[in-house]
């Protein structure tokens, strides 16, 4: 038994040696300055930060910025926990459809008037009329956080398998001419299998992915997916024509037009491995593609439509809570980020679109040519936003899921009393949620809740 | 005759040995690849070129040295927590007559029964009103006693003559000295062996720290690894590096200390 | 001597007075407020937390997300459960005699265990890749098409009981060589001198003398097969993943919808349906191979 000894010996040594390393760590830091917490759901947005905080720090030396990145379910899951507790951060980073639940709580603090003129003065028209909410004593919708992102999912294409099918290298505008090239470049192994997918359909993974890729189809299709009803309601609308249409676009794609499957690679995966001609996304996925297959003669564009053309858009703003210790300074943090350097690199590194009028972009627009395929609206087009609903997440999982399963129906495909029929059903689910919270409307729906049109001019002052 | 069974045997059990090795040789292997060769198809079934270079772009990617330090520092301390907890409990009740003992022991023998996932909901509220949500000591809360560790401390510590105690009682011991210096050292095989299997099961223990941590500082080497994984979906050679880094320290306790780790862990399963 | 009684005593009250209290914060107070919560509509965010009687049970028997989890691992726990059970005991047979070589496959057998298991998880998640993963491309090789192992409805839960089998499997085994090695040796000698056949002392004398240690494992199994999260929640993260309602089980049900719908009651009471089933399964196989032990 002498080697147990050795266990018991070697853990208590790693032990110490932890807790040493551990305790020096905490030892470290001085408690005189003055601490400002931001948080932030997005990992990846980490660096551009370090390097603002570190510029920060250097301007006002009795100041630290404490940035916590975390992995978005936690970051939401902690902002839940401490906002209401009053133990939350300075500064917070979060969508327009997080938001309104804290915001009509009472939770977070209006921008003071200086911050508000700066906002009115450099911001795109959309991402303003996005971000309007109403908290407790507010007579009108107004705007709360300082828009950090304003993103519109575009559509992804391989110009040399269009050339190579004989295609024009040039984005489909419609539907038709998607399912028409997708057709020509899809690519089979002697089983049957595909080797080459004519387009890459989000079909599974994580639900609130599918449901979002779900929503440009359908907003595509002329639809949406609630819909407002006469007292202020609430109601599931997917149970449509266009929701038929939506269901169908994947299933023809899956079973009738086989230029998909569930056993080819997807998504980003596989746009860069050469193994798909097209696929939806946003657009942090160019400067990646750009680094891991330098040689992939791609392009970006708007969405194509069939009776719209139309895409999913949302929204991440800076946000300064009612327990922030000190909002004056965590204010002139916020519009310290907004600075131009930090601006332009959460942009040409990340793909991060800042919805800024007043900054020019060209330099970056030179480098990725592919960014402008999220600025650059067609005329007429649609936009699908999230909810401003504390269920919306749950609705558009639960929603995910069970499309998913449809997805796997082969028999469904071309049969439109069946799909109608099965939409009705999950509209039933759908519903149920929103009567839960209160909220399901009564009679007809007479409004999308969740579709607009783009505004037509956005208000930027560079070309 | 006998030879082919023979033979036949090893044949059989070499065939399931390869079935058993083969996702951490896939493992091992992948995170040799650049991403070039991982991506092929047909997939490489060894590295043609293998290059260690993942693991030096691990170290770009998230701070893996500091998740492996607060995996060591959770496990070990709460390890050591339980297994005294469980020494001490197990002892005096394999040993001592008290007031509600048999209640009390029925109790904590109960808890085997429920699992910590079902209320985890409930210890999540409590350890937010604790105000210990993501810190070191929230995160090794749960694992502070052992309900299966005081029960095995108590099957093993009935092995002790009761003459035994009561000698060294007569000989003017205190009561925590006697503990310490009579009957740890007396159980040390079953310490071991708790050790061993609390610390596994510490290393393992996923849902907690995923729930109750949020800043990367405190991540531990599962979380830490997962949430690397789920952000470089593209690099499967960075993710079968980052899992080779994460196998590789119990890996090596295990082939160190191969025979304490299975007898130790045969002991767990005696009643 | 009446010193050394209370001095006892009073060992004996300081340390359990803290182990009760460690249960009692630990262990007691969140199982009773699991019980508790159940009966409120409880979030994290809302101040108003209504009692609210016995509607989340009544919602949920008809959750259509629950029926399913509740489905998904209940047949992962009878597949993992016989399957690896039968599995390890084949093992632990084959290793009980002494030959060259033993150790080595002891060890490699019992490896999996050790591993720690978002690693493995990922592994396997990359062996079951369909495109380039390991399994397509072996398979492949004796003609069988392509499969997405993970998406597939009917092979997504399969593949995960299988990775779960290939974790547990080594536990088990030792614990049955243990048990095998308790056997008295005459017994099998006795056997043999009656004439009695390989298989009739296995039906005759291994097994029935097996029972206390095949009751534990059966227990423990079913006990950490109903709890089943950590492979399932990594490999159903990802664009590349299964999606969430094939291989949803209980536990990730009630993450979800604890942590991610921040609905905390509901989640509470299927919490508590996850207990009771645990409770009874438990029950049920203790008093059925329990008895025959008698």
């Amino acid at each position: 038994m002498k080697r147990s000894k050795k266990i018991l010996v070697m853990i208590l040594v790693m032990t110490v040696f932890a807790s040493f390393l551990h305790a020096g760590g905490a030892a470290e830091k001085p408690k005189q300055k003055q601490t400002i917490q931001v948080w932030l759901g997005w990992p990846g947005l980490l660096e551009v930060f370090k390097k603002a905080k570190a510029d920060f720090e250097k301007e006002n030396p009795n100041v630290e910025l404490e940035i916590t990145a975390m992995n978005l379910r936690d970051f939401e899951q902690k902002l839940a926990v401490s906002l209401p507790a009053g133990t939350g951060p300075d500064i917070f980073i979060t969508s327009e459809y997080i938001v309104p639940l804290y915001i009509s709580a009472g939770l977070v603090s209006p921008p003071p008037e200086k911050v508000a003129q700066f906002i009115d003065k450099n911001f795109d028209a959309l991402v303003k009329s996005v971000n309007r909410f109403s908290g407790p004593g507010d007579s009108k919708p107004r705007i709360y956080g300082v828009p950090h992102i304003g993103i519109a999912r575009v559509q992804y294409f391989n110009k040399d398998m269009m050339k190579e099918a004989g295609l024009e290298p040039k984005a489909p505008e419609t539907w038709d001419q998607l399912f028409d090239a997708a057709r020509k470049i899809v690519k089979y192994d002697k089983d049957g299998n595909i080797t080459r997918s004519g387009m890459s359909l989000r079909i599974f993974g994580g639900g609130s992915g599918i449901g979002e890729k779900f929503m440009i189809k359908l907003v595509q299709a002329g639809g949406s997916f609630l819909g407002r009803t006469a007292d202020g309601g609430w109601k599931a609308a997917y149970n449509s024509e266009a929701g038929v249409d939506t269901l169908s676009y994947y299933l023809d794609a899956l079973y009738t037009y086989k230029i998909d499957s569930f056993e080819a690679k997807k998504d980003t995966d596989a746009f860069v491995n050469g193994l798909t001609a097209f696929y939806d996304r946003e657009l942090f996925p160019v400067p990646i593609i750009h680094k891991t297959s330098p040689n992939l003669s791609f392009g970006t564009a708007p969405m194509p439509g069939k009776v719209h053309r139309g895409t999913v858009y949302s929204t991440e703003s800076y946000f300064v809570p009612k327990s922030a210790k000190n909002k004056d300074l965590a204010w002139d943090v916020v519009l310290f980020f907004q600075r131009e350097p930090y601006v332009k690199a959460f942009f040409k590194d990340q793909g991060w679109i800042p919805p800024r009028t007043d900054i020019d972009f060209s330099d970056i627009f030179k480098i990725y040519p592919e960014y402008r395929a999220a600025f650059d609206f067609p005329a007429g087009y649609r936009l699908w936003l999230y909810p401003p609903l504390a269920q919306g997440d749950e609705i558009i999982t639960k929603f995910a899921n069970k499309i998913a399963e449809a997805f796997k129906n082969s028999a469904l495909a071309g049969n439109r009393a069946a799909i109608r029929a099965l939409l009705d059903k999950l509209a039933e689910e759908t519903n149920g949620i929103l009567k839960e919270a209160g909220i399901l409307g009564q009679g007809p729906i007479v409004a999308p809740g969740d579709v607009i049109e783009a505004p037509k001019d956005m208000g930027y002052q560079y070309k | 005759m006998k030879a082919a069974r023979t033979y036949g045997r090893y044949l059989l059990l070499s065939l399931v040995a390869v079935v058993m090795f083969f996702p951490i040789y896939w493992m091992v292997s992948g995170s040799l690849m650049t991403r070039n060769e991982i991506i092929l198809i047909p997939p490489h079934m060894y590295p043609h070129a293998p290059t260690l270079e993942n693991f030096f772009l691990l170290v770009g990617h998230a701070d893996f040295l500091r998740y492996l330090l607060n995996s060591v520092y959770i496990v070990s301390i709460s390890t050591a927590v339980s297994v005294f907890t469980s020494l001490i409990a197990g002892y005096i009740f394999a040993k001592f007559r008290f007031l509600g003992k048999r209640t009390l022991f029925v109790l904590i023998l109960a808890t085997t029964m429920i699992p910590f996932q079902t209320y985890m909901v409930p210890f999540y509220v409590l350890t937010q009103k604790m105000g210990l949500l993501d810190t070191y000591l929230g995160i090794m809360m749960p694992l502070f006693v052992t309900s299966f560790g005081i029960f095995f401390i108590r099957q093993n510590s009935y092995a002790i003559p009761d003459d035994y105690i009561d000698a060294a009682r007569i000989d003017g011991a205190g009561e925590w000295r006697l503990f310490l210096r009579l009957i740890v050292p007396m159980l040390k095989a079953s310490t071991s062996a708790l050790t061993i299997f609390q610390f596994l099961f510490g290393w393992k223990f996923f849902i907690w720290p995923l729930i109750v941590t949020s800043s990367a500082k405190k991540f531990s080497l599962e979380i830490g690894l997962q949430i690397f994984a789920a952000q470089n979906p593209l690099d499967y050679q960075l993710q079968m590096a980052g899992a080779v880094f994460g196998i590789l320290p119990i890996l090596l306790a295990f082939l160190f200390f191969r025979r304490q780790f299975i007898s130790g862990i045969s002991l767990t399963g005696i009643k | 001597m009446t010193k050394s009684k209370s001095a006892q005593l009073r060992f004996v009250y300081l340390w359990m007075g803290i182990i009760l209290a460690f249960y009692i914060v630990l262990r007691f107070i969140p199982i009773f407020n699991s019980f508790r919560l159940s009966f409120f509509k409880w979030d994290l965010i809302n101040p108003v937390k209504p009692f609210i009687g016995l509607d989340n049970y009544r919602r949920l028997a008809g959750d259509e997300d629950f029926i399913v989890a509740f489905r998904n691992t209940l047949i992962f726990s009878v597949f993992l459960v016989s399957l690896s059970l039968v599995l390890s005991l084949a093992f632990a047979l084959t290793l009980q005699k002494k030959f060259r070589g033993k150790g080595i496959f002891e060890t490699l057998y019992f490896l999996p265990y050790v591993i720690a298991v978002v690693p493995a998880a990922l592994s396997w998640k990359f062996i079951y890749d369909p495109t380039n993963g390991a399994l397509n491309h072996i398979l492949g090789l004796v003609g069988v098409p392509k499969q997405a192992w993970l998406i597939n409805d009917r092979l997504a839960l399969g593949s995960i009981i299988a990775m779960s089998i290939w974790q547990r499997v080594g536990y088990n085994m030792v614990i049955f060589t243990v048990g095998l090695g308790e056997i008295p040796a005459d017994y099998y000698e006795a056997a043999r001198v009656d004439g009695a056949g390989a298989l009739r002392i296995f039906r005759k004398i291994t097994l029935p003398l097996l029972t206390p240690v095949t009751l534990y494992l059966l227990i423990m199994n079913t006990i950490e097969a109903f709890n089943i999260f950590t492979p399932v929640y990594v490999m159903t993260t990802g664009t590349q993943s299964a999606p969430g309602s094939v291989t949803k089980v209980l536990v990730m049900e009630i993450y979800q919808n604890a942590f991610r719908f921040f609905k905390m009651g509901y989640a509470s009471a299927q919490s508590v349906c996850l207990f009771a089933i645990v409770l009874v399964v438990s029950l049920l196989q203790f008093s059925t191979f329990g008895r025959r032990e008698r």
